[in-house]
């Protein structure tokens, strides 16, 4: 566009920075009250990853769980183990995962890509989508198509991601034969880095699918009713009465206003990017952050499950400030710094 | 006589399930002419533009021949193709000039798109063409007023500069015709003289036809060169401007005149007050500061320092441009803002709204608005009366249909929904839940200015009794002259946050002392001088009227 800024002024950087600097110290107390809240909720939990552990081999005595937990420090009282938890966390050192025998951090960091790619392409997969079929069911509203669309998106909303990602196993995986079964590579496989590339792709094509389709529902009926609203404002009479062709009016004066709920709705969903993906990280056998909370809830590793909660109070906090810098893109009334003109 | 630019022959437009919008309605508008269509709401005026313009929707029936000049055919013929009729030959501007621009986009973007939907030029071309018409309307990129204005955004400009923007638009595809919805009522007085300069400034430039639509008797005829009046859809009486309010024929028309309260420099107002001005009844705002948190850090002064005094059985008149900070000062008189600094009392003792809340009530703007719409209107009256005055059930119904019957209004009105009311039946309901609490003083924030000419007088006439009657202090807010000229005993003007001038109504507004009082009335159209035949007169010497 020709009214792009060219150069941006200084003061409008300084802005830029004190925003940030805002948003990030905005972030601290919610993530102390997370770290809190979540050792209040792990203390409740019946049980810990020594009783798993026990359970798990078949045997043991009390002399053995004794030392177990003295040897992972779950023997001290609830007020020392606290202090402790809080003083890793201050270092940015989330402990050690017992079923793992790992540090938490790097089996989170190994699990995290995976997840990421997959909810992160979904859920802009359905959006887009999403935002193009709204978009049409609005232009037609009340017509055949409208009705069909928002029938569609309907049906799939309530269909089980799991039996949607089952059928698409049985028919592209095992019947056509085009897409893998499961897995996020080839196994034994060794690819040039395009090759890599592009059967990580095509591993993900299922499971991106099935959560997408299973959202789209949501963004369909969003982008609908917004076209609908905008497409009965002023401006919009006013662009056909300048005689503004009908394409333009519907993609710059309706579609465009019409987008902000739809970010709003993606800023929220980001919330459900670690949870969300259980059913299908396990349907498809991706090993995920969703598989990876399962397995710590089922071993009661409660350093494991408090590291990866806490991860995913992170990246929530981080997606909705890169949320309102998007807002500010879309809407130049909530844009930093808009005041006088030049 | 020249080919007229538009005929309209027997236009008859319904919506399905109700009365005909507008039935069979005929007229021409001659190039370099303006014609004024006015009428009250849902007379038609606006859907008869829309039919005009080709921007009904679908399911509204349109019947009736319209010609434009260049063309041949009837434009309301089913299969008639109206490609290239909307920007190039008929152009519209709205009442709203901040609803009829993006939000999203530059004011550059926006007019750089119809640039380029009419004319086949480049986008570098198109910001030329651009710039050029920004200027044409008083929005020059160099000079003394010059700003990017291209790169501003709508919410960064104010009404006028809005409006000015919109007729810019309007004129990219040099249309013949311009459509205007009400275009200045949403405007203040000074800001709407110089919009109605400007359009008549286009008509004599560019022979533009103008169709000039509003409710505004005043207006219509000081810029119209012949008036329409539409009542249900049917004109009532056609004419030359000045024939028509100087001697309608129409009975409608007549009572239209009637009801209509013109700013004239002449007339007297104000009554006899009911002199009991002693400062223990008094309402007194004394020395009222209020400042907001601005935009991107500092603070706006919105009320700097104001002294105010309404006596029992008094009307003072609130006068000012918007940002003068009258609705402020009114919320901090009835405690809806507190002042930073200064005391709102009565008489001697300083107002404690926790206990004192009856005692100020307010009347605001848009009576639909104000109502809870799933609320009966009793029930919205009987809620002060329970929880200021502590009635109980049969007491709050009996209470309840006694203000009704004050106002004006039939008991049986009171068991249904806000939006089953008129705007004028509305408003005398809200008048009566602001009795309810039996208050000593009403703060009215233009409380009649949504309201047509003939529902107006009755609410007026309401007021003034409950005044008489009850001696009912009223702070009238208002940017309307002519209202303010017929209802208050004294005035005040207000401008940025500060006292401009106060005194006796008639005394100020005949006889202004302060330059900016004298701008304020200056710009008032009062429908008895038209307002081209000033312009023509003026434009001589290099000035211009109301400027």
């Amino acid at each position: 566009m020709p009214e792009a800024k060219s150069k941006v002024s200084p003061s409008r950087a300084a802005r830029f920075a004190v925003f940030l600097f805002q948003r990030v110290v905005q972030a601290i107390p919610v993530l102390i009250l997370v770290a809190i809240g979540v050792f209040g909720l792990l203390e409740l939990a019946e049980g810990d990853a020594v009783d798993a552990y026990l359970a798990g081999i078949g045997a043991g005595d009390a002399g053995l769980a004794a030392e177990l937990r003295d040897r992972y420090g779950l023997g001290d009282g609830l007020g020392s183990r606290f202090l402790t938890y809080s003083t890793r966390l201050v270092q940015f050192d989330l402990g050690y995962s017992i079923a793992f025998s790992r540090d938490v951090s790097t089996v989170i960091l190994e699990r995290l890509p995976n997840t990421l790619l997959m909810m992160i392409s979904a859920i802009l997969l359905s959006a887009s989508i999403g935002v193009i079929l709204g978009g049409i069911a609005a232009m037609r509203k009340g017509g055949p198509l409208d009705a069909g669309i928002t029938f569609g998106a309907l049906i799939l909303n309530a269909t089980p991601g799991f039996w949607l990602g089952l059928l698409g196993i049985i028919l592209f995986a095992v019947k056509l034969r085009w897409l893998p079964i499961g897995g996020l590579s080839t196994l034994d496989a060794d690819y040039g880095p395009v090759r890599a590339t592009l059967d990580v792709a095509r591993h993900l094509v299922l499971p991106v699918f099935t959560l997408a389709l299973t959202y789209l529902a949501l963004y369909v009926r969003l982008m609908r009713g917004a076209m609908i609203e905008v497409g009965e404002s002023g401006w919009v009479l006013a662009a056909r009465a300048r005689g503004v062709p009908e394409r333009q009016v519907v993609l710059r004066h309706i579609g465009r206003p019409a987008l902000l709920p739809v970010v709003t709705m993606i800023g929220l969903q980001s919330g459900t990017l670690l949870g969300g993906s259980v059913v299908i990280e396990t349907v498809f056998s991706i090993p995920g952050l969703g598989a990876l909370a399962f397995e710590a809830v089922s071993q009661r590793d409660l350093q494991l499950l408090a590291g990866i909660l806490l991860a995913g109070t992170l990246l929530v906090v981080f997606v909705n400030i890169i949320v309102d810098l998007a807002y500010g893109l879309l809407d130049p009334r909530v844009r930093l710094g808009a005041g006088e003109i030049a | 006589m020249t080919e007229p630019v538009l005929t309209l022959d027997g236009l008859s437009v319904r919506f399905p399930g109700s009365e005909p919008a507008v039935a069979d309605l005929s007229l021409t508008v001659a190039p370099g002419e303006v014609l004024s269509l006015i009428g009250e709401s849902g007379s038609g005026k606006s859907t008869t533009l829309h039919a005009i313009a080709g921007l009904l929707p679908p399911e509204a029936k349109v019947s009736g021949d319209m010609r434009l000049a260049g063309r041949d055919g009837n434009l309301f013929a089913p299969d008639m193709d109206r490609q290239g009729v909307a920007g190039r030959q008929i152009a519209m501007i709205f009442q709203n000039p901040g609803a009829s621009l993006n939000p999203v986009l530059t004011i550059g973007a926006q007019l750089d798109e119809v640039v380029r939907a009419h004319r086949a030029v480049s986008r570098t071309e198109a910001r030329a063409v651009t710039e050029e018409l920004l200027d044409a309307v008083g929005l020059p990129r160099t000079g003394p007023q010059a700003k990017d204005w291209s790169r501003a955004y709508p919410h960064q400009l104010s009404g006028g500069q809005k409006q000015r923007i919109a007729i810019a638009a309007a004129l990219v595809g040099d249309p013949a015709l311009l459509l205007a919805d009400e275009p200045t009522t949403a405007l203040d007085a000074t800001v709407q003289a110089q919009i109605l300069d400007l359009l008549l400034r286009l008509v004599d430039e560019r022979g533009i036809a103008i169709i000039f639509v509003t409710h505004d008797l005043a207006v219509a005829a000081s810029i119209g060169d012949r008036i329409v009046v539409l009542k249900d859809g049917t004109a009532q009486e056609e004419g030359r401007a000045q024939q028509i309010i100087k001697s309608p024929s129409a009975a409608y028309t007549a009572r239209l005149v009637a009801a209509s309260l013109p700013f004239t420099k002449e007339a007297g107002a104000g009554h006899d007050q009911m002199q009991s001005a002693s400062d223990s009844d008094a309402l007194i705002l004394d020395n009222i500061h209020r400042s907001f948190a601005a935009r991107g850090g500092g603070r706006v002064q919105a009320v700097g320092g104001v002294s105010l005094r309404v006596n029992p059985g008094e009307i003072v008149g609130l006068i000012g441009e918007s940002g003068s900070g009258k609705t402020t000062l009114g919320r901090i008189a009835v405690g809806l803002e507190q002042a930073d600094l200064g005391r709102v009392s009565i008489g001697f003792s300083p107002l404690d709204f926790e206990r004192d809340r009856q005692a100020i009530q307010m009347v605001f703007q848009d009576p639909l608005a104000c109502f809870n719409p799933r609320q009966t209107v009793l029930g919205a009256i009987g809620h002060p009366l329970r929880c200021l005055r502590g009635l109980k059930r049969a007491a709050i119904r009996k209470a309840a249909y006694g203000l009704l019957e004050d106002v004006g209004l039939d008991p049986a009105l009171g068991d249904r929904q806000p939006h089953q009311l008129s705007g004028g039946q509305l408003q005398r309901a809200a008048i009566a839940r602001a009795l309810a609490a039996g208050p000593r003083f009403l703060v009215c924030d233009e409380a009649v200015a949504s309201l047509d000419v003939s529902i107006r007088a009755q609410v007026l006439e309401l007021l003034d009794r409950l005044r008489i009657r009850d001696g009912l202090g009223l702070l009238f807010i208002s940017h309307d002259l002519g209202v303010v000229q017929r209802i208050a005993d004294r005035t005040v003007v207000m401008r940025h946050g500060v006292e401009v001038e106060a005194g006796p109504t008639a005394a100020l507004l005949s006889a202004p002392k302060q330059p900016y009082t004298r701008q304020l009335l200056a710009s008032v159209p009062s429908g008895e001088r038209p307002w081209r035949a000033a312009r023509a007169a003026v434009t001589k010497d290099g000035r211009r009227p109301g400027a």
